[in-house]
């Protein structure tokens, strides 16, 4: 798929039909050179869990025989309706349970191992934490767990409570924090020993937007600097944003897993993004696809996420100053939160794709600046056809997409697969490279 | 107003030197109404200017944990202050004693908390506990009742009591009291925060840290542990200082002040008089039961027959008669008892304290019974005696001859009515004794507190034991199951002793393990099944209490309110059988037990 973006209000999309391609996969995960065998931070080997009655009888199969591998640098989502078996699996990756089948190795050892558990960051599904410490103390007594000494605790909490936005009300006992603010300090504990391996057990839940927007851009950030980390999530939007592979899971199996991107495409259809068209190109375009026994199933104009509507109003508000006694928006990444000099920043899939897009169409700058303020006044969607149909020179380079931009998000890293493609025949008669005119 | 710290110090340091200056040339002077204003501008400058220094400093440590000790000594200054506008002097004190343990308490606790400020799990997690202590309402409500109890018991006493009775009675009811609450609150604190975290599943985030389950149940004990060495301290010291203030009241007399400064304000040794020999106590044991055999051969055997077919509790009745008989003095007699070992008693004081308690084998008329008394052949004038009551006779210790007093007491006529005395006996336990000064009062309290401390840390292990494996309610149940058997165990032992009968104790070890279910299939049989079935309760009750530790051996109550020296090898004792082997075991069932569990786990 390739998208030019414009403005929002000059967008059109459409949808159609092509012919499946051949899907060629790459199994290993994003972030690892092809060929080198990605270093295993988690593995499952016919895990199971079933827990007994009174009795000691079998009642329950939560997990069954499930086969899992985590690899370094990679965001896995562990995914599954409620009672599927996720957070019985993360427990007892992290010790809390034993496996009453299979085996399981975090970085190597036994999950109980304690030494395994400075390289560990857990964020449980609600927050476990003591209502009569404040936010300061709370992070104080999870420091000092990690052996750190007074200075280095002090730097990072200091850090962490600024990152999660608390640095104002960090006095105050926890108990009477919202949900939401008791979420951020527990995200903030699990970060406090710049762990290895982030284990976020549904992660968002009593999140604002806000909030929710941050945890995956921590998630994105993390995995830049080459961190591993577990996701386990039933809001499937959230896990889609940033995960690289997956595992659904039901009734304590695994059902289906592997790159999302690859689950997640529909390689029956193709959607083209443009400025806006008027009717008659737009039948020029169907008229073209009729050449080609296609036909335009939809045209719509793409409309902004309620989430993008509801961060630009609060990031708004936060900088005209409107008081607030709940969270701030929290600050940058914490600084101690390291970068691992020997995980490659920019992945496999950056390469092919900054491949793509210089060889087949005009080269994109970072998405990094607002649309509003840098954008160049819309094209005529005509003077976009007669580009695309060669009766006119090609527009300049765009700039960034009416997509909300995520501040510290890399590029796309994931492979683009060949049926991810635009069907160079198709595009050749759009371009009129074949010869043919429409 | 400055924020820098040597101009603001000198500020004030110039008006309170400054101010006062003034404040005494005006006094010097006679203006007096000049006096009063600037003495009370001064105190309002002075005030206002340590309260806004406190307020823009507010963010240090220091100055937020001063300001707390400044506004408490405010408070308790206004209230102390009001007490004594409406003439109660004694609530006054009691809200200066109230302070003072609330004050001490603060400033301890900041100590612990640096203590335990170091970066390791073990700190961090004993840290928590101590602000869970303070900061949650259960633990609270103990704190609370304790720093209001011992400061206003002593005024709850009877004016009209003697000053040694009100000492006594303060000192023993401050010394259960504290005991109580502190063992509840021990035990609450130990299961509530075991059992809290694992229901409310905070010990999720603690155990996916890099700590061990040794280490998690280490900083539980070790806070605890140093919770109570605060708190024992603090209320020992208000204990101490009350008990001081209670004993400076006027007594009722020269012997009630007496009482108190050499009874109770000082830790005594007791010599008890030397037994009879071995042999002397078997001729006349021989004598005494052929007596017997004659008269009842069907109850005591034949003449001549072997004294092992004779039950053993016969046999003790026997002897303790005929040692009761020795502490006994008939009518128109004498008996003479030798103390030994008093040598020391030289060392500390110029008297020793011959204490003894008269009964009278029958009622006298006005319950006073008449002793003369020899010490080393020397006449002792000795007053007239309360029967039944402990009475205690001053001599002097220069007349120990090597180490030695010899008491002959004799039983003479009446010599108001000229009447024949009953026959008078002394307990054998503590009926006749020689008391002697060895130490203070002081090392007596601290031992004693001492060892209720080492009380307290086993109950820390077991509720944390009980925690690691059972709910709030039943975990603690069960530690206050085994605290009041084990406070009580030798009541429990002999109650256990008369419920049924089981193998003996002479018996070796192994006829004893087999005696049980053969006596248990002979009652049955026998068709006495009840009686069987306490045989078992027997065994589950010897069971238990033989792995309970024996805290009715550590207790010292009595001792201290009765100024009897409180022995360092108690105190070690206790250190080694409840400090090291009972908390050590409860430890490690605790660890074991903990180390399996799931944390996570659910029953369905």
């Amino acid at each position: 798929m390739i998208q030019r973006h414009l403005t929002p209000d000059a967008t059109h999309t459409m949808t159609t039909a092509l012919a499946e391609s051949a899907v060629s996969t790459d199994p290993s995960a994003p972030g690892h050179p092809p060929g080198q065998a990605p270093d295993t931070v988690v593995r499952c080997v016919g895990l199971s869990k079933v827990f007994r009655d009174f009795w000691l009888r079998s009642r329950v199969t939560a997990v069954d025989q499930i086969d899992l591998d985590i690899h370094r640098g990679e965001v896995f989502g562990l995914l599954g309706p409620n009672g599927s078996g996720k957070s019985t699996t993360i427990k007892m990756i992290l010790g809390l349970l034993h496996p009453t089948g299979g085996r399981i190795a975090v970085f190597g050892h036994h999950p109980q191992d304690v030494a395994i558990k400075n390289m560990i960051g857990y964020v449980p599904e609600e927050s476990y934490l003591y209502q009569f410490l404040n936010a300061r103390e709370t992070l104080e007594y999870y420091a000092k767990l990690f052996h750190l000494p007074r200075a280095k605790r002090k730097v990072r909490i200091d850090q962490l409570l600024e990152y999660v936005g608390l640095d104002k009300v960090a006095g105050r006992p926890v108990g009477e924090y919202s949900k939401g603010m008791q979420r951020r300090i527990g995200l903030a504990q699990a970060l406090i020993n710049d762990p290895k391996l982030l284990i976020l057990d549904e992660p968002t839940t009593g999140m604002d937007p806000l909030g929710t927007r941050q945890i995956k851009d921590l998630i994105l950030d993390l995995k830049r600097k080459g961190k591993t980390i577990l996701l386990c999530s039933h809001l499937l939007a959230d896990v889609e944003d940033v995960t690289d592979r997956v595992a659904i899971m039901f009734g304590g199996a695994i059902r289906q897993s592997g790159p999302v991107r690859e689950l997640l495409t529909k390689r029956e259809t193709t959607t083209l993004a443009t400025g806006s068209l008027d009717p008659q190109t737009i039948e020029e375009i169907e008229q073209v696809l009729a050449r080609r026994g296609k036909h335009i199933e939809r045209i719509d104009h793409p409309r902004q996420k309620l989430e993008e509507l509801f961060l630009d109003i609060v990031n708004t508000a936060q900088q005209e100053g409107a008081a607030t006694s709940g969270a701030g928006s929290g600050g940058k990444l914490a600084a101690f939160l390291s970068n691992e000099p020997d995980q490659p920043v920019e992945t496999e899939g950056d390469a092919v794709l900054d491949e793509l897009v210089n060889e087949q169409a005009a080269p994109e700058p970072e998405p990094v600046e607002p649309p509003a303020e840098s954008a160049p006044p819309p094209p005529q969607a005509d003077h976009v056809l007669d580009a695309l149909t060669g009766s006119a020179p090609p527009p300049p380079p765009e700039p960034s997409a009416p997509k909300k931009p995520e501040p510290s998000a890399p590029a796309p890293t994931a492979p683009q697969t060949e049926d991810e493609q635009p069907d160079q025949s198709l595009l050749d008669d759009l371009t009129g490279g074949d010869g043919k005119k429409p | 107003m400055t924020k820098n710290p040597v101009t603001y110090f000198s500020v004030l340091a110039a008006a309170i030197v400054g101010g006062g200056a003034l404040n005494l040339f005006l006094f010097a002077q006679g203006a007096v109404t000049a006096y009063i204003l600037t003495g009370w501008a001064l105190s309002l400058f002075v005030s206002a200017w340590v309260g806004l220094g406190l307020y823009q400093w507010r963010e240090f440590t220091v100055v937020r944990r001063l300001a707390v000790i400044i506004i408490a000594t405010v408070i308790a200054s206004w209230a102390a202050q009001f007490c004594l506008t409406i003439g109660s002097v004694s609530a006054a004190i009691a809200v200066g004693g109230v302070y003072g343990m609330a004050v001490g308490f603060y400033l301890g606790l900041q100590l612990i908390r640096l203590l335990l400020s170091g970066g390791h799990p073990v700190f961090g997690v004993a840290r928590t506990l101590i602000d869970e202590a303070i900061r949650m309402k259960a633990p609270l409500v103990f704190l609370v009742a304790l720093m209001l109890f011992v400061p206003v018991l002593p005024f709850a006493m009877d004016s009209d009591e003697t000053l040694k009775y009100r000492v006594q009675t303060f000192l023993s009811w401050s010394m259960i009291v504290v005991s109580l609450l502190l063992s509840l609150m021990t035990v609450f604190l130990a299961v509530g925060t075991i059992t809290s975290e694992i229901g409310r599943r905070q010990i999720f985030l603690t155990m996916t840290k890099p700590v061990g389950r040794l280490h998690y149940l280490a900083g539980k004990f070790l806070g605890i542990a140093m919770l109570n060495v605060l708190l024992v301290a603090v209320c020992g010291g208000a204990i101490y200082v009350f008990t001081m203030m209670l004993s400076q009241q006027p007594a009722r007399s020269a012997v009630d002040r007496r009482a108190v400064d050499e009874q109770i304000l000082v830790a005594r040794a007791g010599v008890s008089p030397i037994p009879p020999d071995q042999s002397n106590l078997a001729a006349q044991f021989n004598q005494r039961l052929t007596a017997l055999r004659l008269a009842d051969p069907s109850t005591y055997g034949n003449p001549g027959a072997p004294v092992e077919i004779l039950d053993p509790k016969i046999v003790d009745q026997i002897q303790q008669q005929i040692l009761a008989e020795w502490y006994s003095i008939g009518p128109r007699n004498a008996n003479t008892f030798v103390f030994a070992g008093l040598e020391p008693a030289k060392r500390y004081d110029r008297y020793v304290q011959l204490r003894i308690q008269p009964k009278a084998g029958r009622s006298t008329e006005d319950d006073r019974v008449f002793l003369n008394l020899r010490v080393n052949d020397r006449p002792f004038p000795v007053p007239p005696l309360v029967e039944g009551t402990y009475h205690v006779i001053d001599i002097p210790t220069e007349l120990i001859e090597d180490g030695r007093i010899q008491a002959t007491f004799s039983n003479p006529v009446r010599p108001d009515t000229g009447q024949e005395q009953p026959t008078l006996t002394f307990n054998q336990k503590d009926g006749i004794e020689v008391l002697y000064r060895v130490g203070s009062f002081e090392g007596n309290l601290l031992r004693s507190l001492g060892i209720l401390w080492l009380r307290l840390a086993f109950l820390t292990m077991l509720g944390l034991a009980a925690g690691t494996f059972l709910g709030f309610p039943v975990a603690c149940l069960a530690v206050l199951l085994v605290y009041f058997a084990a406070a009580g165990s030798g009541y429990v032992a002999e109650s256990l002793d008369q419920y049924s009968s089981f193998p003996k104790d002479t018996l070796p070890l192994w006829d004893r393990i087999i005696g049980v279910p053969a006596m248990i299939i002979e009652k049955v049989s026998e068709g006495e099944v009840w009686d069987g079935v306490k045989i078992i309760i027997r065994l589950v009750g010897t069971a238990f209490t033989a792995v309970i530790p024996e805290f009715g051996k550590y207790s010292t109550g009595d001792d201290l309110t009765h100024g009897r020296v409180i022995p360092l090898r108690l105190l070690g004792g206790a250190a080694l059988w409840i400090g090291c082997v009972s908390t050590g075991v409860a430890g490690v069932i605790a660890y074991l037990i903990f180390r399996k569990r799931e944390l996570a786990r659910v029953i369905i």
